[in-house]
């Protein structure tokens, strides 16, 4: 019976629980028993947890997505439930309430299975920077799953859970689904509610789904997406995200940038890209050149941008009313400045410093000013782009996964993974990585961006693709 | 510069807080309360609870614009809410939201004082410094009260229009008329619902140039204002008669002693 269940996807076993041939509780006790059993392995689990629910579900209300059981990633509120953002300075705290996007999910039939690693406040491309230990990638345990929802990733995976929830800033959804091998979609900024998501870059971050196939991150995008009156920046989505069924994509025009797939693309990606190009072409898509002149500047406007965010966001973090306080301070500065020394980590303290330095006086219109402007110059990019095409076609991370510890010295190297994905998010526009083919037996992600509410869509050329390039995502099957 | 010899004229400027008299607070639904238990009025937004977010308050913004327009300001078509970052702790989040370049109202008058702008911003918790001295420096522990904290405010900014004690007493009991009529506020001195800083300076009369300014800190009744503003003054003729120089710094009036005190250390520096 086991490894049946583990073959379901989330919309397949929610098909079996609703036919009365699947029960929820039994679904549930399956994986919660695979999640606790990581999260006890200690050296030899993947570390993808951070908590993992204890007995059976809190009471899962009958929904349309009738009983399985999601991931959360750590920085997600859930009331009573630790949620840390991956940091010490949250360590064992417990918010008196949950994240609207995670309460709409359980009101539509998803009870919490558990919290998922991930790096310190959404900070890192490779969920090393968590103060919990890093997550080991199911495919190579030797090597990151990337970040930073990287515990999420590596649990759907893995089959250590059927579907979780993340997040995405510059790339923090779609870089891990595409070093996994699973599906991970970014939605329209504003169209789900960042109500109870521990901020980074209030800007930037956006829920979304990571999930073994497009169907499954429709299903569950479905239940997320909706005004919050929590949320004065979220809007009421136009329309309903339906099921994905398309399988050809006759007469849809589809942009390569050559900005974002040509220089800096490992070899092995490349080719795992052009050969889905090849195979959209087959479906019937009308292949196009399309240019994002600005787009290699994103990455620069991004850190300065989500840094001078984040050094605002994360000043609540004092030692006053909640986490972790340090002991014995002589004063209220002393107070502030042991908390925080002892409760960040090293990236978390860097992105901080840039952040406050960005945005201090003199120094704004030239910093933070500045990479306002290129964000709206990307922005006009991608409008101008999507006058002549529906869909741009990028890979979605430049390398498959790499080593633990590889690029741990080298911040930049490490900021080069969302090369690919920040302009979209600096856009604010929907995207999704799907897994394209494997390179030296690692997945390679292919990125669709669209249009903003363009998802409906979005995910009909996505399955549609994913259809034709028969990815087989089981490493942990094996 | 030589001063000594001719006559010297006071500049006043007046900052204005009024809280407003909305059911709620300015980012929450937490209702507005006064002599209530401790911390009964607070939910995830108002204490900065990690993953929280603001949402303004519609009454609040229509109460700035009903002042704006009794004062005859320029009513924006698009304001803007900005952070004021600083670390304190009656300050949840680590940074106050309130207006900086494109504030709710600008300009307008009350009588022939010129007003600068008037916006909108949240009030800070009410901080108790535990022990002898009542200051942070040297007291045993602090307790903060969050019942207060996000009670919407409506700054009001007045131009150097005022040039004595008795004139900044007057026009202030004036505003508060206004207000009070308006509806938009309880204008209690000793409440907190109605405070002022004064900017205060001294220049040869009959000169266009400003000179030097203090600012003195959260008077809380009119007849402290007026005597901290004159003790100011004298305090600024006597330095400069003695040759010295103002020094920009803001202050502090004891009314029990009359005595006038530096107040700006580097934990409330606000840059
Ligand atoms: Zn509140």
């Amino acid at each position: 019976m086991s490894s049946d269940l583990l073959e379901l996807t989330a919309a397949q076993a929610a098909g079996r629980i609703a036919a009365g041939e699947l029960s929820a509780a039994a679904l549930f006790a399956f994986y919660r028993e695979r999640a606790a059993a990581d999260r006890a392995g200690g050296e030899d689990g993947l570390n993808c947890f951070t908590w993992v629910a204890e007995g059976a579900a809190a009471d899962a209300p009958a929904g349309s997505l009738g009983g399985v059981p999601l991931a959360v990633k750590d920085l997600f509120c859930t009331r009573g439930v630790p949620s840390q953002s991956g940091s010490r300075i949250l360590e064992g705290y417990e918010p008196p309430y949950t994240a609207t996007a995670v309460e709409r999910l359980r009101e539509a039939g998803a009870p919490l299975l558990a919290k998922t690693n991930q790096d310190e406040f959404a900070m890192g491309s490779s969920n090393e920077n968590s103060a919990y230990g890093p997550v080991r990638n199911p495919w190579d345990r030797s090597r990151v799953p990337g970040g930073s929802s990287g515990g999420s990733a590596a649990a759907v995976a893995a089959g250590l859970a059927p579907w979780a929830l993340g997040t995405d800033t510059g790339g923090s959804i779609r870089q891990p689904a595409a070093l996994c091998g699973i599906v991970g979609l970014k939605p329209t900024y504003g169209s789900v509610s960042r109500y109870g998501m521990i901020a980074f870059a209030s800007s930037l971050d956006q829920a979304g789904p990571l999930t073994r196939d497009v169907r499954d991150a429709a299903l569950m995008l479905a239940q997320m997406v909706g005004q919050d009156s929590c949320d004065a920046t979220s809007l009421q989505f136009p329309g309903e995200i339906g099921v994905p069924s398309a399988e050809r994509l006759d007469g849809v025009r589809l942009g390569v940038p050559a900005e974002l797939s040509g220089e800096g693309i490992e070899a092995g990606v490349k080719e795992a890209f052009d050969r889905s190009l090849e195979q959209a072409a087959a479906l019937g898509a009308e292949l196009l050149d399309v240019s994002l002149p600005h787009a290699p500047h994103a990455l620069s406007a991004y850190y300065v941008l989500a840094p001078a965010e984040c050094s605002s966001n994360l000043a609540r973090f004092d030692g006053v009313r909640y986490g972790i306080r340090a002991e014995g301070a002589a004063d209220l500065l002393d107070m502030y400045t042991r908390t925080r020394h002892d409760g960040f980590g090293p990236e978390v303290k860097r992105r901080i410093m840039l952040g406050t330095y960005a945005l201090s006086s003199g120094y704004y219109d030239a910093y933070y000013g500045r990479a306002q402007r290129v964000r709206t110059k990307i922005a006009e990019d991608f409008a101008a782009a999507f006058e002549q095409v529906d869909f741009i076609l990028t890979p979605t991370a430049p390398t498959v996964a790499f080593a633990l510890g590889e690029k741990t010295g080298d911040p930049l190297a490490m900021y080069l993974n969302d090369y690919c994905t920040v302009p979209m998010s600096l856009a604010g526009i929907p995207a999704i990585s799907i897994p394209c083919g494997l390179s030296g037996g690692l997945p390679v992600g292919l990125q669709l961006a669209g249009a903003a509410f363009s998802e409906n869509k979005l995910l009909d050329a996505a399955h549609a693709l994913e259809r034709a390039l028969a990815f087989d995502g089981s490493p942990a099957h094996v | 510069m030589s001063e000594q010899g001719g006559e010297l004229e006071a500049v006043i400027g007046l900052e204005i807080h009024i809280q407003l008299a909305t059911a709620t607070k300015m980012f929450c639904s937490c209702a507005l309360s006064f002599g209530d238990p401790p911390n009964t009025h607070t939910c995830p937004v108002c204490l900065g609870l990690p993953g929280s977010l603001p949402v303004a308050n519609a009454r609040a913004v229509h109460f700035g614009l009903m002042i704006g327009l009794a004062l005859g300001s320029e009513l924006a078509p698009r304001s803007i809410f900005h952070r004021k970052n600083y670390f304190y702790p009656d300050l949840p989040k680590g940074y106050q939201i309130s207006q900086y370049d494109e504030p709710l109202c600008r300009g307008g008058h009350l009588g022939e004082v010129r007003i600068h702008r008037v916006h909108l911003e949240e009030d800070a918790a009410k901080l108790t410094h535990l022990g002898a001295s009542g200051r942070i420096h040297g007291s045993d522990a602090s307790i903060v009260d969050f019942n207060r904290g996000g009670t919407p405010l409506a700054e009001i900014v007045t131009e150097p229009d005022l040039r004595s004690a008795e004139q900044a007493g007057e026009w202030l009991k004036l505003l508060r008329t206004t207000m009070r009529r308006l509806g938009v506020s309880d204008v209690n001195m000793e409440e907190g619902s109605l405070r002022c800083d004064a900017n205060i300076s001294l220049r040869a009369a009959g000169s266009e140039q400003l000179g030097v300014k203090t600012e003195l800190k959260n008077m809380n009744s009119f007849r402290f204002i007026e005597r901290g503003i004159r003790a100011e003054i004298a305090r600024q003729q006597k330095l400069i008669a003695g040759g010295g120089t103002v020094t920009q710094e803001t202050l502090h009036f004891d009314p029990a002693s009359g005595a006038i005190t530096s107040l700006r250390s580097k934990e409330e520096a606000h840059d």
